[in-house]
């Protein structure tokens, strides 16, 4: 069995000095090109869990190892979010003042020195998720469906080995959704890239190869999905 | 996409508010340019009608804040041209006086055998060996301004002079000046047998040591007395360290307002901009980055703040120079000094406004980004 690309060892998550606890005492290890869907009811801790594999929370207990090493300071998080983790979040989050190209730009920022390199890769990005003809369009200009996709194509920007994605079709409609979802899973299967999504949806967590479902900020079961 | 490109975006997304904070950069900095142009140029202006007239030190009484109000005896002249080192002296009476046409001019008096009528370029009429008592020699800026040819009259304090002939100085005090024989100024000021400054020549003015050394003489001689070097006749002169003074106590007034509105700006663009901050941070974003971004952003807004109020500066010390009142007395300075001067006033707005916003810019986690979905 392969390592772990990321792996809880009985992380807990709580907030407001620990009156409100979102995670309780969760081992959990995701290996390389594993398509995981998190599932569960509002309020389980799905996205807690989440940002948890990828780094971008710290729990109050336990350790997240990432590649077999707890990264030791926030500063060395920010060097994995960086490098290794893409994430696709359920509101888009582009910035309104660049374009699409721009905005595919900015996760290589610190790690491709080359301004030509950068662009041609963005360039190739947006192609591969079907926006080859909106390069400079700004995201107002953009459906919500073509948002998400520049979204994906940032999240892709510095090749990562995982990708998390937060109801990444909470805003779209089942069109757009379909479509979003089918590139995702593209990208999971050709570049083998491992993909967390956090769903409350069952249709979309079916896609998944592997479910974990939480209540209660708890694993209440992790199966293969049949 | 350049680094740079981000900052600039991100200003030009609230246009109207970035256009105000840097117009108010702009004034600030105007202000700056004004207020500092204006005491500079005044030094220069001071320190240049000295150094065109072959003056290498001048001797005022101890203690003198205003000169045109000092009061020496003429006859200590000659005293001071017998020093060792000292190859000429002239005693000059000068004050401002207001002209029949409302305009003030500085009116000099120098004696019939001085040095310094030796030291004038004319360019229209010329000196007599002998100046009559009546005769007035003047600057060409004034000449032209009251349109006054060799040959034309003119009134001072009362008295009808004759212009004899028109001088062509380089300093705005020289070429707005009224000289006369001295007997005839004393006379018109009521101040018989006495001058403001003594003027001096030195022997070997080019060689520091033995200026000092002369100096050091001068001032054992005449302990009554002071004796400064013409070229930093602006740093011993009281009412100019004052005027220098209050232009760098009125500019850092201004410079604190355009810095609280680069601060007040960014921090409202920060704080409405928390969401972003959170996203650049869960795309891998360090730090320095963001810290590097909004600084960015307060340096755009400063440096194009600034450029605007050199300008807004260069325009408003030029129609100061001009102004009736101050005409003759200022000579606008906006040579390397101020814009080297302004420069890093603009690397302090930008930087000292932005590093409170970006700090707290910096201090946003990638989870802040999520309470928003």
């Amino acid at each position: 069995m392969t390592d772990p690309i990321v792996a809880l060892e009985h992380v807990s998550r709580g907030y407001d000095g620990g009156r409100i606890i979102a995670l309780r005492d969760v081992t959990l290890a995701v290996r390389p090109g594993e398509f995981v869907a998190v599932v569960g009811p509002s309020g389980s801790g799905k996205s807690t869990l989440l940002h948890l594999l990828c780094g971008l929370d710290r729990p109050t207990a336990g350790r997240v190892l990432f590649r077999g090493t707890e990264p030791a300071s926030p500063v060395a998080w920010t060097k994995v979010r960086a490098r290794h983790v893409g994430f696709v979040f359920q509101a888009f989050h582009l910035f309104p003042t660049l374009t699409a190209l721009e905005n595919v730009e900015i996760p290589m920022f610190g790690v491709v020195a080359d301004r030509a390199a950068r662009r041609r890769r963005a360039r190739e990005l947006l192609c591969r998720v079907g926006l080859g003809r909106r390069l400079e369009h700004r995201p107002a200009e953009l459906s919500g469906g073509e948002r998400q996709r520049v979204a994906i194509a940032r999240s892709l920007a510095n090749s990562p080995l995982l990708i998390g994605a937060d109801e990444p079709t909470g805003n779209l409609d089942s069109r757009a959704s379909g479509d979003v979802l089918d590139l995702l899973e593209d990208i999971q299967r050709r570049d083998g890239t491992v993909l967390i999504l956090a769903t409350h949806n069952r249709e979309v967590a079916s896609r998944a190869g592997r479910l974990v479902e939480l209540g209660d900020g708890r694993v209440v079961s992790d199966r293969c999905a049949s | 996409m350049r680094f740079v490109t981000i900052p600039a975006r991100n200003l030009s997304r609230r246009p109207v508010r970035s256009l105000l904070t840097a117009l108010g950069v702009a004034l600030a900095v105007a202000g700056f340019v004004v207020l500092t142009g204006f005491s500079q140029g005044m030094e220069r202006a001071w320190t240049t009608s000295l150094i065109e007239r072959d003056v290498h030190m001048t001797a005022v009484p101890r203690g003198t804040v205003e000169i045109l109000t000092a009061s020496i005896d003429e006859s200590v002249t000659a005293r001071l041209a017998a020093v060792d080192g000292v190859r000429d002296a002239s005693a000059e009476l000068a004050d401002m006086v207001m002209l029949p046409s409302g305009q003030p001019v500085l009116a000099v008096g120098w004696p019939p055998e001085s040095f310094l009528w030796g030291t004038l370029r004319l360019s229209a009429g010329r000196l007599p060996a002998a100046m009559p008592s009546d005769a007035a020699v003047l600057g060409q800026g004034l000449a032209g301004a009251l349109r006054l040819r060799p040959g034309d009259t003119f009134g001072l304090l009362g008295m009808p002079l004759t212009v004899g002939a028109v001088f062509r100085p380089s300093g705005v005090i020289n070429n707005n000046m009224v000289i006369v024989p001295l007997p005839t100024l004393q006379r018109l000021l009521n101040r018989p047998g006495k001058v403001t400054v003594l003027d001096l020549r030195l022997l070997q003015p080019g060689d520091p040591v033995r200026v000092k050394a002369v100096q050091a003489r001068l001032a054992a001689a005449f302990p009554d007395l002071t004796f400064t070097e013409a070229r930093s006749v602006a740093d011993s002169n009281d009412i100019l360290r004052l005027i220098r003074a209050m232009a760098w106590g009125i500019s850092l007034i201004a410079l604190a307002m355009g810095l609280f509105a680069v601060l007040n700006t960014l921090l409202m663009s920060v704080t409405e901009r928390v969401r972003e901050f959170g996203v650049l941070s869960a795309l891998g974003w360090s730090p320095g980055r963001v810290l590097a971004m909004v600084m960015l952003e307060g340096l755009v807004l400063s440096v194009a703040g600034s450029a605007a109020g050199i300008v807004l500066g260069i325009g408003g010390l030029r129609w100061l120079a001009q102004a009736p009142m101050l005409r003759g007395l200022v000579e606008p300075e906006t040579g390397a000094r101020l814009l080297l001067e302004v420069a890093a006033v603009t690397l302090v707005l930008g930087v000292a406004g932005s590093v409170y916003p970006a700090a707290r810019a910096v201090r946003v986690q990638p989870v802040d980004a999520l309470k928003y979905e």
